[in-house]
């Protein structure tokens, strides 16, 4: 199966997890006040890499709960990455990013706020990278070179797709996860290179897909 | 009021699970290998200036200046690829044309400037130049056109060799 087939039958399936979410009985409206709150959250599952690599991403978030209906969200993190590749190549990057957008709850319990969400969101990131061990050889005048690029600066922005998971665990605290599918809308290459890693998004290809853990607290206002 | 939070909660595990499995799949789908086209190469055309057309050398044979190793070794071509030495400035080859009028020699001379570019983990790096100028001795090729400076990975042609 090739990966145009594997992307396609992606989609189809992220529509289809929202079909039979939205079958509920139809019963009286209270009528909800506009705002129903802010959460602060922290994802976590990048710093858990950080158990086992030298590699770590954290962000927080804020967002907003309107009429439980809608939840206009920032997003500001900062992420690190060293990675080597096959011909030894070293890649480091960090860097910041920030990202904006808005989550809407497929269904949701007013008494205890959990919910299945699916969101759109902006991404930007602005970043340093370096390279290092990098070899070629002379080719017919067979001199082979090892170089590094250092300091190399770049931008890249990306829509960012989600669909998550938020539940309750005790008092204001929430645990969730959710799924992300992101493809960059722009980007600016360094003066000598790709940047292969985009803090946020994740490994430079379209599309990219990633998950995130998340820990929630609600505020008391 | 129970059973509808018991059914939320069911409904959340199921499409948690289920995009797990999707992510499992798209996260599978990850691009590897190299695609893009790594060779570096000048692109030198030949142009016969009274035909006013491009045209094929019989007899070529083409080699850098103080190599032993053949490019071209009495082929007849339209155009020659020939590398720049990443790590100097001037790149010099000899072309000799063997003819049944007689063998013809002439050195081609490139000047250029180079840098380093990063493709991908997978691609790794190539080198990149601009040409300052090209000249040859004159023998075979009267003048020379600089037709595309920058030389990269982009197929096309650099040089015409004036006939």
């Amino acid at each position: 199966m090739s990966c145009s087939i594997c992307k396609r039958w992606l989609v189809v399936g992220l529509l289809l997890l929202t079909l039979p979410l939205f079958a509920k009985e139809k019963s009286k409206v209270k009528p909800v006040a506009f705002y129903q709150g802010m959460q602060l959250g922290v994802e976590f599952g990048g710093v858990l890499n950080h158990l086992v690599s030298n590699n770590w991403s954290t962000a927080g978030t804020i967002d907003l709960n309107i009429r439980n209906k809608l939840l206009p969200t920032i997003e500001l993190g900062r992420a690190h990455l060293e990675q080597t590749g096959e011909t030894g190549v070293l890649y480091t990057t960090t860097g910041n990013f920030l990202k904006v957008g808005f989550n809407k709850p497929i269904i949701y319990n007013a008494s205890t706020h959990d919910m299945f969400y699916v969101g759109l969101h902006y991404g930007f990131s602005s970043f340093n990278y370096d390279l290092r061990n990098l070899s070629f050889s002379g080719g017919y005048w067979g001199q082979p070179t090892i170089t590094s690029i250092l300091g190399e600066h770049a931008y890249a922005g990306w829509f960012d797709a989600v669909a998550g998971v938020r539940v309750k665990v005790l008092g204001p605290i929430s645990l969730g996860w959710s799924i992300h599918y992101r493809n960059v809308l722009h980007i600016s290459n360094g003066d000598n290179s790709v940047p292969q890693y985009i803090p946020g998004y994740g490994q430079n290809v379209n599309p990219y897909a990633g998950i995130n853990a998340n820990l929630y607290y609600k505020l008391p206002f | 009021m129970g059973c509808t939070v018991k059914n939320n909660r069911r409904l959340i595990r199921a499409g948690a699970g289920l995009a797990a499995c999707l992510l499992l799949l798209l996260s599978a789908c990850q691009s590897k290998g190299c695609y893009d086209y790594t060779d570096v190469k000048v692109a030198c055309s030949f142009y016969q200036t009274d035909l006013s057309k491009s045209v094929s050398l019989p007899g070529l044979s083409v080699w850098g200046l103080g190599k032993d190793s053949l490019l071209y070794n009495n082929q007849t071509e339209s155009k020659i690829e020939l590398e720049l030495n990443p790590n100097a400035s001037i790149s010099r080859y000899v072309v000799k044309m063997a003819t049944n009028n007689g063998t013809f020699y002439d050195t081609l001379t490139f000047y250029y400037t180079s840098g380093t570019w990063f493709q991908s983990m997978d691609c790794d790096c190539m080198t990149f130049s601009t040409l300052d100028s090209c000249t040859t001795t004159g023998t075979i090729f009267p003048s020379v056109t600089l037709k595309q400076p920058l030389v990269n990975n982009t197929k096309t042609t650099h040089v015409v060799l004036n006939l």
